[in-house]
């Protein structure tokens, strides 16, 4: 069939001949040179879609991560590394000596996106500034009820009201008068919530009569522009040519919506994204053995504990909780609950906190001293107590139900007689802040990287009746602690009244630190500046793909 | 007389018994026979022999693999999936659902179809012609599309999926059937029977059925191996057999969040459904060559 | 000639207009508000035609009026995302059409050339070969053969992407619908690049669909030149000393094509079928992964209307392909599907 190989064969080789002639090692033309490189740029597998393009409305980190630090800047930051607030936007800040007022000096020149629906006519400066913050402040202004009218993060600390008022001195000098002092303000300034929007495009959009765009096609000085958003699939952003840091090096910033964690991590592998979201705790390992593949951990700011009941006899008494803390080895649990993914918790506070103290004495693992304790305390042996197991999974415990039988066994072994309580969720949480439960095991992620964050919730004397301190504890040295140390502006000062707060609470033992999950980082390889980011949503002004010619130079030579 | 015994009997092979010995000749068909055998008893027998539940998660044995793997255990002769459950049992489990929601599926489809097939081949006219119409259209759609229609309307689960493809498979039997009829009805044979005095049904049961029970067993046969892969289909789509099922498809799905680390949990389900679908093919393809090798005898 | 268009023509209607009465009695039998399952809300701006139809109290008048309002492309609203259901709709069939288009060219352009050669060997070793092959090609459940080519291809070795039509990357505006057209049609300055990637996120698509399709092809041609040789004319040809070539081209080429068109036809519903699941694993954004998502979030008013445009496309195809072949053939019995 002689014909037949005279027809086909210039058919089949034709497209052969075509697709070789792509990949930009063998073109000699400079035309055809641009035209087969692939364009650049970073691809982060998210895992949701973000509700609005601003983190002003939602607290859920699918929006802050998508829109916090990509689209918008701060007044403040924290520092990754240290915690400590750092300015942005805002060069500098002074306190006044009554701890009322802040004076913010804003920063020149810093440039506001253009893109295809506004361009701006003047760089950031107060006005921004006072737009940003009485939207949420006052129920009256223009744009508060614009897509919702709620802000959940700023409601549920009542900062609205906690501000007496926000003052324009200059174009460049801002005053916030408050009512009370505060410490943790500066560090709520700093959160992903308060981000600067521009007031020029607000003024615009209301001519038109298009205010809630505001929230769809941001307009902010991040590091990144908004490009466009395809939900359930894509969102893609452009650098930003004027961002006041300098600008980013990535091409293009792509989120790729990917609500799976295995087939984000899939797609890590196959290489189609640099960097994922959430990747699930079994397949880490897998990860860790993956060449090509960094994973990066650090402990992250939460921690799951035992809280005793201290309002119920006899865990009034400390020796019998210090007695049943002897009674557990923490480390097993660590093993058997959390796979490796957290780190032993010495205290409440995260070593990733400044209030950290690595002095800290804690209990440790002795079953025959804790009998004598409970002997001396008058325990009889078969004492019956409840151990109240959350029925959901965590971060900071991810399968209380099972650590719960540990501890049980762990308490049998000093004849102590343990009865695992658990009920639905929200019917959980009821009954605990009814405080029917002797203990229970559950945790605290922590909202800003703020300590008072830690203390106040979950262990002053006010957080009782509002149910979020479980061990029901109140202790009068305590609560002065970190009442003072929130009245002072000085980290320092306040790094050493914490410190006495934790040996408080180290000697008292209203609740036993089991863990710190850990936060986890997964990237490609040839992923650089990007790193975890313990106190807010992802970062990725500094991230930079290393083209892949340098990346096998990269792995000869660097450990 | 060519045959010069006077003692012994002639013998001369029904249909089925031909058909058999054809199919007796070509060993691939009688090795998938085999296979297909030993499945049926894998799905009846199995889940008596084996030592646990499907259902039952063993905690501390998470995502072990095979036996022959270094890190597998004997224990779990094919190992555990992210629950924990065995996977020879669900295996187990997983053929008897498959194969007999196939089965039942397309005995149930063919009864529909022959039963329409006689009324569209003995009748002609208005009445044919609709059914014809709304037949093709059947036969034209898409399973899936069926499937996600009924699913809408009755809601998602295994005995849904079976109507939906029961739905998508009797215009075959319809088919066969009609042609079938319309075929014979001008032969001599039905002629002479209705000469005879036979009323219709009795022409059919009697006359007409025997010789097309070949036909519906050679075509019924295809169908179980579509019946298979469209009901493990829908269930890997969760529209079929839903997540606490052992059902084969379902498991492959439950299988996907592990894919990368535990790959056998995909690959032996699936290679289930493909010796199964594998086996009926090669059957049916040796009772259709050996159906038409009688023919032309 | 005009008779056999004219017939076709007229079964294309009559089956239209069973399928439109079909979505529009959907409304009655799905779950929920009829009007809520016929429209997606209670009120849409953009779409008075087929407002009109909640106004009338006869069921006919209803249908006369939703006749209308899909004509005009007022499909109504999905449930679940509130947009506008024919724009959407049009929007993702080009992707599912391109893949099918892919798949199916491949299938027939290896799958008949393959199957006269078995054909031709009948009962050789090369048609054994064939056969068994074949067999067990398309015993493949499409789903698993897809999951094994991600994990081979795409995990393993890494050769290409797993999902998708395009790196994200690439910014390609959406012109045609057909990824590779666009992309020509664009002025990107990486277009060259840009081709090169959707075919690699083509391939693997495309293989899981063909894979399947081409054995059917394979042995569908096969039995029918098979047929073909068996004949009396054939014989009579050969006993005349005709050569091969000749024997070949002139007679068994069109005589054994002509049977396998319509049983090709005939498997378009299961190349759709597959070509649907398959978009759901490769997260092809193509009509298939989107009616499946429907299903999942029970969005009637999108099942219906997406129901209706895949049945019409189906129908259409492949009733034009039994037109063609009836023309080219008018002797062809056209109620042999079941032979095979």
């Amino acid at each position: 069939m002689i014909r037949f190989h005279k027809l086909f064969t210039p058919v089949i080789f034709l497209p052969i001949l075509w697709l070789s002639g792509c990949g930009p090692s063998h073109d000699i033309q400079q035309q055809h040179l641009s035209d087969s490189i692939a364009p650049d740029g970073v691809i982060y597998c998210s895992e949701g879609n973000p509700s609005y393009l601003n983190p002003q409305l939602d607290t859920s980190s699918t929006t802050s991560d998508v829109s916090s630090h990509q689209i918008y800047s701060r007044l403040l930051d924290f520092d990754e590394q240290t915690g400590r607030i750092q300015p942005a936007l805002a060069s500098s800040w002074l306190v006044s000596s009554d701890g009322l007022t802040y004076t913010f000096q804003l920063r020149r020149n810093v440039e506001f996106h253009q893109t295809e629906y506004f361009q701006p006519t003047r760089s950031f400066n107060a006005d921004d500034v006072l737009f940003s913050f009485d939207r949420w402040i006052n129920p009256s202004h223009p744009y508060h009820e614009v897509n919702g009218g709620s802000y959940p993060y700023f409601d549920s600390l009542n900062l609205a009201e906690k501000i007496q008022s926000i003052k324009r001195i200059n174009g460049y000098r801002i005053e916030i008068s408050l009512f009370e002092r505060d410490s943790s303000f500066l560090a709520n300034l700093a959160t992903d919530f308060a981000v600067i929007l521009s007031a020029e495009y607000a003024d615009m959009l209301a001519v038109d009569n298009r205010q809630s765009q505001i929230d769809f096609y941001p307009i902010g000085t991040g590091p990144f522009k908004f490009d466009a958003y395809q939900k359930n699939q894509f969102i893609r952003f452009l650098p930003h040519l004027g961002y006041w840091r300098g600008v980013p090096q990535s091409a293009q910033l792509i989120y790729d919506i990917t609500p799976s964690s295995a087939i984000r991590f899939a797609k890590l592998v196959t290489g189609e994204c640099d960097t994922i979201a959430y990747p699930s705790q079994a397949e880490i390992d897998v990860m860790r053995a993956t060449p090509n593949i960094v994973v990066e951990e650090e402990p992250g700011l939460n921690v799951g504990f035992w809280a005793f009941n201290t309002s119920k006899p006899p865990f009034d008494q400390p020796i019998v909780r210090r007695a049943l803390a002897m009674a557990i080895d923490k480390n097993s649990i660590l093993d058997a609950i959390y796979f490796n993914s957290a780190s032993r918790a010495r205290s409440l506070i995260p070593p990733s906190s400044w209030a950290y103290n690595s002095s800290i004495k804690e209990v440790s693992y002795n079953p025959i001293k804790a009998k004598e304790l409970l002997n001396q305390a008058n325990i009889p042996a078969g004492f019956k107590m409840t151990l109240w197991a959350m029925p959901v999974v965590r971060a900071y415990n991810p399968n209380a139900k099972r650590m719960a039988q540990l501890i049980k066994n762990y308490l049998a072994a000093v004849d102590v007689d343990v009865t695992v309580v658990t009920y639905d969720w929200h019917a959980f949480r009821d009954k605990l802040s009814q405080g029917e439960h002797d203990s229970v095991l559950i945790g605290w992620s922590a909202d800003n990287g703020d300590p008072d964050n830690f203390y106040r919730p979950l262990l002053s004397c006010e957080a009782i009746p509002s149910g979020t301190n479980r061990a029901m504890w109140c202790n009068t040295e305590f609560n002065a602690l970190i009442n003072a140390a929130i009245r002072i502006p000085d980290v320092d000062l306040r790094a050493s009244l914490y410190a006495k707060a934790n040996n408080i609470i180290a000697h008292d033992i209203p609740l036993v630190p089991i863990a710190h999950a850990n936060r986890y980082q997964v990237k490609a390889h040839s992923i650089k500046g990007l790193s975890i980011n313990p106190y807010g949503s992802i970062r990725f002004e500094n991230v930079v793909k290393a083209p892949k010619v340098q990346q096998i130079d990269n792995q000869d030579g660097r450990p | 007389m060519p045959d010069t015994s006077l003692y012994e009997e002639e013998h001369y092979p029904t249909p089925l018994q031909a058909t058999w010995s054809e199919f007796r000749q070509r060993h691939v068909a009688v090795a998938g026979l085999g296979i297909l055998i030993f499945f049926i008893i894998m799905a009846i027998l199995g889940p008596l022999l084996t030592p646990f539940e499907p259902t039952t998660q063993h905690t501390d044995a998470v995502l072990l693999p095979p036996a022959w793997n270094d890190n597998g255990s004997i224990l779990h002769i094919l190992g555990t999936d992210a629950l924990g459950r065995d996977m020879l049992t669900r295996l187990f489990y997983g053929t008897q659902i498959t194969l007999f929601s196939s089965i039942i599926t397309v005995l149930v489809a063919l009864c529909f179809g022959v039963i329409l097939g006689v009324i569209a081949g003995m009748s002609a006219g208005l009445r044919s012609s609709f059914i014809n119409h709304i037949l093709d259209i059947l036969m034209l759609t898409p399973t899936l599309l069926i499937a996600i229609i009924i699913m809408a309307m009755l809601g998602t689960g295994l005995t849904n999926a079976m109507l939906a493809i029961g739905l998508a498979l009797i215009p075959r039997f319809v088919h066969v059937t009609r042609d079938f009829v319309r075929q014979e009805m001008s032969k001599d044979y039905i002629l002479t029977a209705k000469l005879d005095g036979a009323t219709s049904s009795a022409l059919f049961i009697y006359n007409i059925l025997p010789n097309m029970v070949e036909r519906l067993i050679v075509q019924g046969t295809l169908a179980i191996s579509i019946a298979i892969l469209d009901i493990s289909a829908l269930g890997f789509l969760n529209l079929g057999a839903q997540t606490l099922m052992p059902e084969l498809g379902v498991m492959i799905a439950d299988a996907l969040s592990t894919a990368y680390i535990a790959p056998w949990n995909i690959l032996l389900p699936g290679l289930a459904i493909f010796l199964m679908v594998l086996s009926v093919n090669i059957v049916g393809d040796g009772l259709r060559s050996a159906h038409r090798n009688r023919m032309s005898h | 000639m005009i008779n056999t268009l004219f017939r076709f023509l007229n079964l294309t209607f009559i089956t239209l207009c069973i399928l439109v009465v079909l979505s529009f009695a959907l409304a009655y039998f799905f779950p929920g508000d009829t009007w809520l399952n016929l429209f997606g809300a209670e009120f849409i701006q953009d779409q008075p035609t087929l407002m009109l139809v909640a106004e009338q109290t006869n069921v006919l008048m209803a249908f006369w009026y939703y006749i209308q309002a899909l004509l005009e492309g007022e499909w109504g609203v999905s449930f679940a995302t509130g947009n506008a259901l024919y724009p959407e709709i049009m929007r993702l069939l080009p992707a599912t059409l391109e893949l099918s288009l892919y798949a199916i060219t491949i299938a027939l352009v290896l799958g008949i050339p393959l199957g006269f050669i078995a054909g031709m060997q009948y009962h050789k070793k090369i048609d054994n070969i064939f056969m068994s092959s074949s067999m067990v090609m398309y015993s493949f459940p499409v789903f698993w053969l897809a999951l094994l080519l991600i994990l081979i291809v795409s995990l393993q070795a890494q050769w290409l992407p797993m999902s998708g039509r395009l790196s994200l990357l690439f910014d390609i505006p959406h012109r045609t619908g057909f990824i590779l057209l666009d992309i020509w049609l664009s002025d990107v300055p990486y277009k060259q690049a840009a081709l090169y990637d959707a075919l690699q996120h083509l391939i693997l698509p495309t293989l899981s669909v063909s894979f399947i399709a081409f054995a059917v092809f394979l042995r569908t041609t096969r039995r029918s030149v098979a047929d073909v040789l068996q004949t009396e004319y054939i014989k009579c040809a050969q006993t005349r000393g005709l050569p091969s070539s000749t024997i070949f081209f002139r007679h068994v080429l069109r005589n054994a094509l002509l049977p396998v068109l319509p049983l090709l036809a005939l498997q378009i519903s299961t190349l759709m079928t597959n070509v649907m699941i398959v978009e759901t694993i490769f997260s092809w954004p193509g009509i298939g992964d989107w009616l499946i998502q429907a299903i999942y979030e029970r969005d009637f008013p999108a099942i219906r209307a997406g129901m209706l445009l895949v049945a019409m496309v189906v129908v259409v195809m492949t009733l034009s392909l039994e037109c063609l072949s009836q023309m080219i053939d008018p002797t062809r019995d056209r109620f042999a599907y079941a032979r095979h």
